[in-house]
């Protein structure tokens, strides 16, 4: 324990002072100040001693250094106009959603009666797998679109001028007359030809029919419908009751037309070959099994979200 | 951090008291004045790092440190001056034991009068002086004693020549 003494009584004689002592420390400064009666006088003399401040001077600058006090902000989000604004845009973005999707599957075909009929093949076209050329009748070798299982099996038979289908090949020089007849019979049945009436075709191009093509080993004549104005050929797909779905969508920034889903692939062909003259025949008329989506290019605009019936 | 409100708060608060302190110790008001706007400016500057408990201490420091470096440019620039006589207290025109005590405070050192008003003024505690002013507690205790003794020792002279 520290013991006050004349050397170091300065550090303790200010908490003598302000009685801040512990009881034996205040007991050992009295007797200090017993034996020097001068640091007595010092201690009496400025108990008093203090300096108080004169709380009329104030500082009158303190509107200079005053800041702006901004006031509480509000979150953008919690402020009712960026509420209603949000709503508003969240309501605007979708009903314009409903809107355009509503456009899209409300659309409907406007009911034509329709100047082009479909009906059976009146007369078989004589093909001779030998001389095609000789008898105005042309033979299409498959090029098929996307590589299948089939057309590997095409491409590896070698020098084979084939009709192709999408589950046999049957080569040209095999295809004997009778079997063209017996697909020509089942063609009878099933495919249409399209022809136009006179008045029809006084507005538009007439017709030339002169294609036969072989598919799933038949043979159909196929007319050339490219010189039909669109509404001509969708009033005549539409006649026909077995084209149960057909959605022809014109792509336009690509240009491109989209097929789904039809369960007749000559309608498809034909509709394609009468779209796209120039377009490669035989390529359209190679389909894939399971047939849902085929793009081919189309050159001109033709088409513009055109939606057959089902 | 401090924000606006609370910075502005405290030029309330300690503005007054922080001239007053500074007034007391160097006697010239526009130079408190001064001192007061530095320090309050220097505590805007270091707002992101300041906390409004501690913002008070940090002032009298800062006025305390802006003194000092007064005081020193100016007894150097007196130095190089040739000194003219210091005026003479001249007790008869002064009244009252206040001026008096006043006049003998401002007879002391700048270190001996910031102790003395930040323990009289202000009201600190010696541990809170002690932390202010970066000193050891017992050298806090005996500074401020010795101050007061010589604060003593010249209102004796001043009463004596008054009289």
């Amino acid at each position: 324990m520290k013991t006050i003494t004349i050397d170091n009584y300065e550090e303790y004689i200010i908490d003598f002072v302000d009685n801040t002592l512990s009881a034996d420390l205040n007991q050992e400064m009295l007797t200090l100040l017993n034996l020097h009666p001068n640091v007595a006088d010092e201690v009496l003399q400025f108990r008093n001693l203090k300096v108080t401040p004169d709380h009329t001077i104030t500082f009158a600058g303190k509107a200079d250094l005053m800041r702006p006090e901004t006031p509480i902000k509000t979150p953008i989000w919690r402020r009712p106009l960026f509420i209603a604004a949000s709503l508003m845009m969240i309501s605007c973005v979708l009903g314009l959603c409903l809107y355009t999707s509503g456009d899209i599957h409300q659309e409907e075909l406007v009911e034509v009666d329709s100047p082009v009929k479909f009906k059976p093949i009146e007369k078989s076209i004589e093909v001779e797998a030998a001389t095609p050329a000789e008898n105005n009748t042309e033979v299409i070798e498959a090029k098929p679109i996307a590589q299948t299982e089939s057309t590997k099996q095409l491409q590896t038979k070698e020098n084979r001028k084939i009709v192709r289908t999408s589950n046999q090949v049957i080569p040209a020089q095999q295809q004997m007359a009778s079997d063209i007849q017996v697909d020509q019979a089942i063609a009878d049945i099933s495919n249409p030809v399209v022809t136009v009436p006179s008045d029809v075709v006084s507005q538009s191009t007439p017709v030339a029919s002169k294609e036969v093509i072989s598919t799933n080993g038949q043979i159909a004549l196929i007319q050339d419908l490219s010189r039909l104005s669109l509404v001509e050929l969708n009033s005549a797909v539409e006649s026909e009751s077995y084209i149960a779905n057909l959605d022809m969508e014109l792509l336009e920034m690509d240009k491109k037309i989209r097929f789904y889903a039809s369960p007749n692939r000559r309608i498809i062909s034909t509709l394609v070959t009468a779209l796209i003259p120039s377009f490669a025949s035989e390529e359209v008329l190679f389909l894939p099994e399971n047939l849902n989506d085929i793009e081919i290019e189309l050159l001109p605009t033709y088409i513009k979200n055109r939606k057959v019936k089902h | 951090m401090l924000n606006n409100s609370e910075y502005n708060t405290l030029i309330k608060l300690y503005s007054d008291g922080l001239y007053r302190y500074i007034l007391k110790a160097n006697s010239n008001p526009a130079e408190a004045q001064d001192i007061v706007q530095n320090v309050f400016l220097q505590l805007w500057e270091k707002r992101d790092q300041i906390k409004v408990e501690t913002a008070k201490s940090l002032l009298y420091k800062m006025a305390y440190q802006n003194m000092i470096d007064i005081y020193r440019s100016e007894k150097a620039r007196q130095q190089r001056e040739v000194m003219p006589e210091p005026e003479s207290v001249n007790p008869s025109a002064q009244y009252g034991s206040r001026e008096l005590l006043d006049q003998a405070f401002d007879l002391l050192k700048p270190e001996e009068k910031n102790i003395i008003l930040l323990r009289d003024y202000e009201g600190y505690t010696y541990d809170e002086i002690s932390e202010m002013l970066n000193r050891p507690l017992s050298s806090i205790k005996v500074g401020l004693y010795r101050a007061r003794k010589k604060m003593q020792h010249h209102l004796l002279i001043l009463e004596n020549e008054v009289r």
